[in-house]
C-alpha cells in the first residue's frame, strides 16, 4: 500500500517539473506541453486523494479535467498555427505585437 | 514487488518530465511528453482506477499527442529542410523507457493476475459511472456545452479565407 505523501510528492515533482518547462522553455509548443505535465500533476493529485478515501469523486474531477484540457488544446494548438503562420516565429519573446513601443515618442 | 514497481513507475515519469526541459527538438519532446503519459497511466492502474487508466492512454496518449506531432507536422520546424536523415539519435531514451515500462507491463500482468494490485481499494468503473451520472449529471452537461463551443472555435479559427 502506497502511502498518500508519496503520491503527492511525486504530484508536486511533475506539476513543478511542468511550471519549469513553461519559465525556462520560451517556446509556444513546450508551453503547452508544460501545461500538459502541469495538468497531470493535478490529475494525479485527485486520483490519489480519490483511492484514499476510497471514494469515485476523484475519478470524475479527473473525467472532467481531461474533458477540459482536450477543449484547451485544440483551441490552442490552432491559435499557435496561426500565429506561426503570420509571424514565422514560435519563440514567445518575439511574439511582442501588443507591447508599448516604451523607446520613441508617442505615435 | 508492488511497491518497486510503483516507485520505479513513478521515476520514469518524472525523468521523461525532466527530459523535455533539456531536449531541443519538439519532436522528441512530443516522445518524452508521451512516455511521461504512459507512465502516469500505469501509475493511476497501479493507485486501483483503472477506468482512468484506460482513458489516460487513449485520450493523453492517443488523441492529444496526435494532435500535437500534427501540428508539429504542419508546421515543419526543421532547419535545414532537405537533409537526409539516417535514422536520428533522439529515439534512444524515449525507447529504452518505453522498454522499462513495458516490462513493468509484462511482471504486473504475468505474476501478479489481479488481486495484488490493490484491488481492495480499487474503485471499478461502475462506481465512476454512478457517480458521474449521478450527482454530477449537470456538469456532464456542462461539459457537453463546453465542447460543443471548443468544437466551434476551432471551425471559427481554421476557417478557409481569411481575411
Amino acid at each position: 500500500m502506497i502511502p498518500l505523501t508519496h503520491s503527492l510528492i511525486i504530484a508536486a515533482l511533475l506539476f513543478t517539473l511542468g511550471l519549469l518547462i513553461i519559465l525556462l522553455r520560451r517556446e509556444l509548443l513546450f508551453i503547452l506541453m508544460g501545461l500538459e505535465v502541469m495538468f497531470n500533476g493535478a490529475a494525479l493529485t485527485a486520483i490519489a486523494a480519490g483511492q484514499y478515501w476510497n471514494n469515485a469523486d476523484g475519478q470524475v474531477l479527473t473525467i472532467f479535467l481531461m474533458v477540459v484540457t482536450a477543449a484547451e488544446l485544440a483551441v490552442a494548438l490552432i491559435l499557435v498555427w496561426l500565429a506561426y503562420e503570420h509571424f514565422k516565429v514560435t519563440q514567445v519573446n518575439m511574439l511582442t505585437q501588443l507591447k508599448d513601443d516604451t523607446r520613441g515618442e508617442p505615435p | 514487488m508492488y511497491e518497486v514497481i510503483f516507485y520505479l513507475t513513478a521515476a520514469i515519469a518524472v525523468l521523461a518530465a525532466a527530459a523535455i526541459l533539456k531536449v531541443t527538438h519538439p519532436v522528441h519532446a512530443a516522445l518524452y511528453l508521451v512516455i511521461s503519459l504512459l507512465a502516469l497511466a500505469l501509475i493511476f492502474f497501479l493507485l486501483g482506477a483503472p477506468l482512468l487508466a484506460a482513458l489516460q492512454v487513449m485520450i493523453y496518449a492517443g488523441a492529444i499527442m496526435v494532435l500535437f506531432l500534427f501540428l508539429i507536422m504542419v508546421m515543419n520546424l526543421r532547419s535545414e529542410r532537405n537533409q537526409s536523415l539516417p535514422l536520428p539519435s533522439g529515439w534512444k531514451g524515449p525507447a529504452f523507457l518505453a522498454l522499462i515500462l513495458w516490462l513493468e507491463l509484462l511482471l504486473l500482468l504475468n505474476r501478479y493476475p489481479a488481486e495484488e494490485t490493490n484491488e481492495n481499494t480499487a474503485i471499478e468503473p461502475k462506481a465512476v459511472g454512478h457517480a458521474l451520472f449521478g450527482p454530477y449529471l449537470v456538469l456532464v452537461e456542462a461539459a457537453a456545452v463546453l465542447l460543443l463551443a471548443a468544437l466551434i472555435a476551432a471551425l471559427y479559427l481554421s476557417r478557409k479565407g481569411r481575411s
